[in-house]
């Protein structure tokens, strides 16, 4: 697709389209580079504990007096960054298992189906507390605990589309022009499948969120002093009547992600239709 | 005078189509009076069905679409006139008979529920109904689900649902390309009639000169969203004005000359293809436990030799694509020998625009087939030229994607890529039942001089016996999955058609095909 056509495709999105697809790039952005941005150290105490929200500390400070902006901002990092790293790692993984009979030979597909079925019914949260107490707590134990339950659903979604699309006019003339396998999966089938797959995966991304906020509350997450979003709100929760900025402001924070991500999912689905 | 029931004046429609918007009607004028049936002809993109849509005030609300201009239906007007206005209107005024009849039927409603939301009539008047519209055993019919009936029969119950309602006008949108050739004939005589019967006015919205020429009493004919020539059908049909109309009357005029028969080849080189003793069958769960197997083609002949045309007539399920995919090689027979001589046959689909991969250039797909011969950057350039203007494709659509072409390029582009690389055997898959006639006899010609250039042998699946007769050097049969005749196209043209007067004759294949 050239750029002119790509200008094009993007020219039918609504502002909420387009709010969440730039809300998306500047999470990142912001994720990426939370150390540079952060006003405080967010790991020490830099002022007197329980200070409500004012314009020196914007989200005010936490019980031992470290500055909660900061840390929210940090929060989002060891949030945002993981969710989507998560993601994408699930969708190639995913993609590559549904495409694999498409790929080699047909007959792979009953192999594969099962394969894929087996993951799909393990009990996700049971599986993802065995990882965690087989490998112990930590960022990376926690996605592979959560990844092991999540890629079957793109490999499943990569599969069906696969499957949809073959029997298309289109791939059938392409068969009977001789293209060969590999070529006929990458460049006929797999655009095909993007956008399913893309729209998935972006509207997932807040679920992935939840879940790794679920992890954190149970006590499977980053181990405490960690500026995790989801542990954050729940270790606060039990101050909200008298320090309410304390568990709301990640609450927020985890919101505002969410939000974003579906909206973009929407986007991204306007977009890959357009084109 | 009297009034007419609908009236149209002025009336434009833009659509947005990807962000741009897109003129699809522009003053378009015509009457629909009392009792008579007007024809709505033009190809597809011609705006044919966004008028019924304005009609029936259901354009798409997502392509926003802008109209000006004033539509009287009965009196009211429906350009701009609100939901509930609207859903009056659609509930008792007009009533839509749609292309597909299954997606016009809910399918988690029993046909009897249907019928009744559609009209509060009591059980027995919606039995006469089912009955008035051919419907057998209206009892057993009006129990089942959407699923359980044949194409044939959903449409006839869309189109009792339709009618029962009494409307002052009835809109069919194509009500019979979903169908079997063998049905369209039926529907279209089915609305004819009941719609005389009920003195109901009816707007008959078709890309099909005959059926048009059938049943209205007037032909508007649009083209691109204009109207250019309307007029009483006799005079549409006998003194066309507008050029287009001249070359669609003149094209369905071509094809039903008798052709002179052309040299029969002789068999002495070993065939194109043969098809010996084949049999295919799919797999089919006819209930939730238990499967079937459906015999598509039983001990099933052919032979096409070198540089031969063969003509295979056969009604829609007859088998016809399941043959061309055997000999394709996409599909391996149960049973029997599949011989080909040379590399793999071509093939050229029913549907080119579906048959084209939406996202690749139209360049890279023709020239798919150059891949493996590992050409130079130079000689590859020119053999993609070469193929452009043998099909009469504009160099510069190379770098399109189909979506930018219009049908007719998309069937050029789709026979370049068969032709890039000269195959000894060309397959044609009713190439032209979704072309309007102008671009199918000139889609039928270029096969026809690709054939002669290369000496291609052409096997043309078809269910159109003009369109057979038109190209073909000899023409099978195909029935209940076997050959039942064979010949050359005059005489086998000849046995198909009822004997009464040849000109009036609908030119599809008669019922007496339906059962072996």
């Amino acid at each position: 697709m050239n750029l002119i056509a790509l200008r094009e495709s993007l020219r039918p999105l609504t502002f909420t389209e387009r709010f969440g697809l730039c809300g998306m790039l500047v999470l990142t952005v912001v994720a990426a580079s939370a150390h540079w941005l952060t006003p405080y150290n967010p790991q020490s105490r830099v002022a007197p504990g329980y200070l409500s929200p004012s314009m020196v500390h914007l989200f005010g400070t936490d019980e031992i007096g470290r500055d909660l902006f900061s840390r929210v901002l940090l929060g989002i990092q060891f949030t945002w960054l993981p969710a989507l790293a998560l993601v994408i790692v699930c969708l190639v993984l995913g993609t590559l298992v549904g495409v694999l009979p498409s790929l080699i030979d047909d007959r792979l597909d009953v192999i594969t189906k099962a394969f894929i079925d087996f993951f799909l019914i393990l009990p996700g949260t049971l599986v993802a507390l065995a990882v965690i107490a087989t490998l112990g707590p930590g960022l990376v134990h926690t996605m592979i605990a959560i990844g092991v339950a999540w890629w079957p659903w793109y490999a499943r979604i990569a599969r069906d589309e696969v499957r949809r699309l073959r029997v298309r006019p289109h791939i059938e003339a392409a068969r009977a022009a001789g293209v060969g396998r590999v070529r006929m999966t990458v460049r006929y089938i797999l655009p095909g499948a993007l956008p399913a797959l893309l729209v998935a995966a972006t509207l997932d991304v807040s679920n992935v969120i939840m879940t790794i906020s679920l992890m954190s509350f149970l006590g499977l997450g980053q181990p405490a002093p960690a500026p995790e979003l989801g542990a954050m709100t729940s270790r606060a929760l039990d101050s909200l009547t008298e320090f309410w900025w304390l568990p709301i402001m990640p609450a927020a924070a985890i919101f505002l992600i969410c939000f974003l991500s579906n909206l973009a999912g929407d986007g991204l689905r306007a977009v890959l239709r357009g084109s | 005078m009297i009034d007419p029931v609908l009236s149209v004046r002025k009336l434009s429609v833009s659509l947005r189509r990807e962000g741009r918007p897109n003129t699809v009607l522009q003053d378009v004028a015509l009457d629909v009076f009392p009792g008579e049936i007007v024809g709505v002809l033009g190809e597809s993109g011609s705006g044919k069905s966004s008028l019924g849509a304005a009609i029936l005030g259901l354009l798409p609300g997502a392509s926003e679409p802008a109209v000006s201009g004033s539509i009287i239906l009965s009196g009211a007007e429906i350009v701009g006139a609100t939901a509930a206005t609207l859903r009056d209107i659609r509930r008792n005024r007009v009533r839509l008979v749609s292309q597909d009849p299954i997606s016009a039927l809910n399918p988690t409603m029993s046909i009897r529920d249907q019928l009744r939301e559609s009209a509060n009539l009591a059980d027995r008047d919606i039995e006469d109904w089912l009955e008035a519209v051919g419907v057998d055993q209206p009892k057993t019919i009006l129990r089942r689900y959407p699923h359980r009936l044949s194409g044939g029969q959903r449409q006839r119950v869309v189109i009792a649902m339709a009618m029962m309602a009494r409307p002052d006008l009835l809109v069919a949108d194509e009500p019979t390309t979903a169908l079997d050739y063998e049905l369209q004939d039926r529907i279209v005589e089915l609305v004819r009639s009941i719609v005389r019967r009920q003195g109901t006015s009816a707007l008959f919205i078709t890309h099909d000169l005959e059926a048009a020429a059938r049943i209205c009493d007037r032909i508007v004919v649009l083209r691109d969203g204009l109207v250019v020539e309307s007029g009483a059908t006799s005079q549409v049909l006998c003194q066309p004005n507008h050029p287009y109309t001249v070359s669609l009357v003149a094209a369905r005029r071509a094809l039903a000359a008798p052709q002179a028969v052309s040299a029969l080849v002789k068999k002495v080189a070993p065939p194109a293809l043969r098809m010996s003793g084949v049999s295919k069958g799919f797999e089919l769960r006819t209930s939730p436990t238990s499967r079937g197997q459906f015999e598509v083609l039983r001990d099933f002949e052919l032979e096409v030799g070198e540089g031969e045309c063969v003509g295979l007539l056969g009604v829609s399920g007859s088998g016809k694509s399941t043959v061309i995919r055997l000999a394709a090689g996409l599909l391996s027979p149960d049973r029997g020998r599949v011989e080909r001589s040379g590399d793999l046959p071509q093939i050229v689909f029913q549907d080119a625009v579906s048959s084209l991969t939406p996202w690749i250039t139209i360049e890279e797909q023709v020239a798919e087939r150059l891949r493996p011969l590992r050409l130079s950057a130079s000689e590859r350039r020119r053999r993609i030229d070469e193929a452009f203007e043998l099909t009469g494709l504009e160099l510069g659509l190379g770098s399109e994607l189909p979506g930018r072409l219009s049908v007719g390029q998309c069937q050029r582009a789709a026979l370049a890529r068969t032709i890039i690389v000269p195959p000894r055997l060309l397959l044609c898959d009713e190439p032209t039942s979704s072309l309007d006639a102008s671009l199918a006899i000139s889609a039928l010609d270029l096969i026809g001089s690709l054939r002669t250039r290369f000496n291609m042998a052409v096997l043309f699946v078809t269910h159109d016996l003009a369109v057979a007769g038109y190209v073909a050097d000899r023409l099978s049969v195909l029935s209940g999955g076997r050959v039942v005749d064979e010949g050359s196209p005059t005489d086998v043209i000849e046995r198909l058609r009822p004997v009464s007067d040849l000109s009036a004759t609908p030119l599809v294949v008669p019922d007496r095909l339906g059962s072996p």
